[in-house]
């Protein structure tokens, strides 16, 4: 295997998922959002959506906050700062392998 | 997963905060108390509230601005947020804030001069004051426009722009010219605002149940 499929090979999963990557990317561009933006945005179903959001959460990814807003539920999520770093990561071996086709 | 799709994704959130028209509502009513003001010096310049206002202009403009911020919350957290939810921002930690804070410092010094020399030196026939505001406006709708890649920013700037030039070479004065500049960039603002929120909630219709879904 040459080093640029190898880079391929060593992409982080939970993040190269399409649904997760699209979450990943609108997270890493803001403070925060909550379930029913990051729901709007990625046209996911709620029960898809939870579930990515929980893989993330699992790998330290994105932090997710139940809260309320007067008396209304609120989920609050943002990456995490080693989701920060993650995303960097993958989008660096992404970009690596791209170039070196 | 490049720059370009980040930077659009980070676009898409900045025009989510200008989806709702919210934005142009709460401008918009600032600049109808700004209007006031202006009418309430150009017309009663001796009066007791006339003075009043002068007096305390910083400390309205501040309130103002304050207005606009509680506005905007109350409005966003009752229409926006239970309809199509909630973002925040991120605050850029590496930012460029020293070099903004002097642009704006610069800008604002060279506005202030420009002002007070025309102010003490007024050019025949022309009104200053609402003239600069048009600039001013096209030049703040212009930015936000570019920033936000949203048009009726853009159309904003030119009707700024074209009061402003109306309004300095009509001969009304600058008081009366300050009152119809504020007064009539209020209304366009807060039609749009209205025309937009009106579509938003159309599109949008509020939730059934109390939940932000999950």
């Amino acid at each position: 295997m040459d080093n640029s499929l190898r880079a391929l090979a060593e992409v982080d999963r939970v993040i190269h998922e399409p649904a997760r990557a699209t979450l990943v990317a609108i997270l890493y561009t803001l403070e925060s959002a909550d379930f029913l933006y990051l729901q709007r945005e990625t046209g996911l179903t709620k029960g898809n959506l939870s579930a990515h959001l929980s893989k993330l959460e699992g790998a330290g990814y994105v932090q997710v906050e139940k809260t309320f807003r007067g008396k209304i539920p609120l989920t609050l999520c943002a990456l995490t700062g080693s989701g920060r770093k993650a995303f960097d990561e993958y989008r660096q071996k992404l970009k690596e392998f791209v170039e070196s086709q | 997963m490049n720059a370009d799709t980040l930077n659009k994704t980070h676009l898409r959130a900045i025009q989510y905060w200008f989806e709702d028209g919210i934005v142009e509502i709460a401008v918009g009513v600032l600049f109808l108390l700004l209007a006031g003001y202006f009418y309430v010096d150009a017309t009663q310049p001796d009066s007791l509230l006339a003075n009043l206002l002068g007096g305390l202009f910083v400390l309205l403009l501040v309130s103002g601005w304050y207005l606009v911020g509680w506005i905007i919350k109350l409005l966003k957290e009752r229409l926006t947020y239970p309809r199509t939810g909630y973002v925040a921002f991120r605050r850029d930690k590496n930012s460029q804030k020293p070099v903004r804070l002097a642009l704006a410092l610069s800008v604002g010094a060279l506005m202030a001069a420009m002002f007070a020399t025309l102010a003490l030196n007024p050019p025949l026939g022309l009104n200053f004051m609402p003239l600069g505001s048009g600039l001013v406006m096209a030049l703040v709708f212009g930015l936000i426009g570019y920033r936000t890649a949203l048009p009726r920013f853009y159309l904003l700037a030119a009707f700024g722009l074209v009061l402003g030039a109306g309004l300095g070479l009509s001969q009304i004065g600058n008081g009366l010219g300050m009152t119809a500049i504020y007064a009539l960039m209020a209304l366009a603002l807060i039609g749009t605002g209205l025309v937009i929120l009106s579509r938003y909630l159309r599109q949008n219709p509020a939730p059934a149940e109390a939940s932000d879904g999950q």
